[in-house]
């Protein structure tokens, strides 16, 4: 749904029209629920947190700025909505300080290109799952959505610091599960 | 900031996770549970508001030409401000207006209607924007 069709669908929700956030919903349900899933780490509080996002965003769509992007704006929501879930369960747990400092080779990670992608999916997957809840997000706003820096502080209401560091432990925190993983498959082919 | 081309090409070939087939409608049923707000619906309608100010800023112009020269509207208590009696005279007969005995309180509503009237447009044009 590029910017134009977006504004539209807005415009025509402000007017009453449901069928029209029906549209937006299976527009960036996907995106929403990833970002969920990440801070969650639950599908089934996922799908409840990212239902609740959206009923959020349709009892205040009237206060959106068409100066801001949509998906910003909403993606603002489901990362306020799942701290405050997170919150509620007591669960926030910051694993930046469990991140080891030393480098790590990024040459090791060639043998991603010799494995299957469902392999190479499983890897990210557990590689994202080891990094703190907000870390995660960051990174999948960052890489997949690929938002500015600027764009992930308005959502996180973090500084762009704070980001960039998230971001590059982030990345060694993934690189070492990776690689972690990557070994362990070589060794028991071996 | 650069974004690291392994990573990148993980997480774009990965894609996002799929939401459950039913997403879409369970949010739009949890929409159409939302209970309708009614429409304000102002008292007095747009016509009704401004023939009410018209009348009213009728008497307040013609207290300000029928006041007597001390500024005595009507006879009454109530201090005006007075006019240049140079002023050209209409030609309408009002003298009868001279025999309407206003009251202090017949006033104080008037500006009481001017109020709510002047509220009650306000509250309505603050709900039509949101």
């Amino acid at each position: 749904m590029d910017v134009q069709e977006v504004k539209y669908c807005i415009d025509r929700v402000k007017g009453g029209d449901k069928e029209a956030f029906a549209e937006l919903v299976n527009a960036y349900k996907d995106m929403v629920y990833t970002v969920c899933l990440r801070m969650l780490n639950s599908e089934a509080d996922a799908e409840e947190a990212g239902q609740d996002v959206f009923v959020k965003a349709y009892r205040s769509i009237g206060s959106f700025q068409a100066k801001a992007k949509f998906s910003t704006w909403l993606y603002r929501i489901a990362y306020n909505h799942c701290i405050s879930v997170i919150r509620k369960k007591v669960k926030l747990i910051d694993l930046v300080d469990d991140i080891p400092e030393g480098e790590v080779d990024e040459g090791e990670l060639n043998g991603l290109e010799s494995i299957s992608a469902e392999e190479r999916s499983k890897y990210l997957k557990m590689a994202i799952e080891s990094l703190a809840e907000t870390d995660a997000v960051v990174v999948t706003l960052f890489y997949y959505d690929e938002l500015s820096l600027e764009e992930i502080a308005a959502v996180t209401g973090l500084s762009n610091s704070n980001i960039r560091i998230k971001l590059h432990r982030s990345r060694k925190k993934m690189y070492q599960v990776i690689c972690e993983n990557l070994k362990s498959e070589v060794s028991s082919i071996l | 900031m650069k974004r690291d081309p392994h990573i990148s090409k993980l997480i774009k070939e990965s894609g996002t996770v799929q939401a459950p087939g039913s997403f879409t409608a369970a949010v739009m049923d949890k929409i159409e549970a939302i209970p309708v707000k009614k429409p304000y619906k102002p008292l007095i309608g747009r016509g009704g508001r401004i023939l009410i100010i018209l009348f009213i800023a009728a008497v307040v112009v013609l207290s300000i030409i029928y006041a007597d020269p001390n500024g005595e509207l009507f006879g009454s208590n109530i201090r005006m401000p007075t006019m240049d009696r140079q002023l050209p005279q209409l030609n309408i007969n009002l003298e009868f207006l001279k025999q309407v005995d206003i009251s202090t309180g017949v006033v104080s509503a008037l500006v009481a209607m001017f109020i709510l009237v002047l509220s009650d447009a306000g509250l309505n044009r603050r709900r039509r924007l949101t």
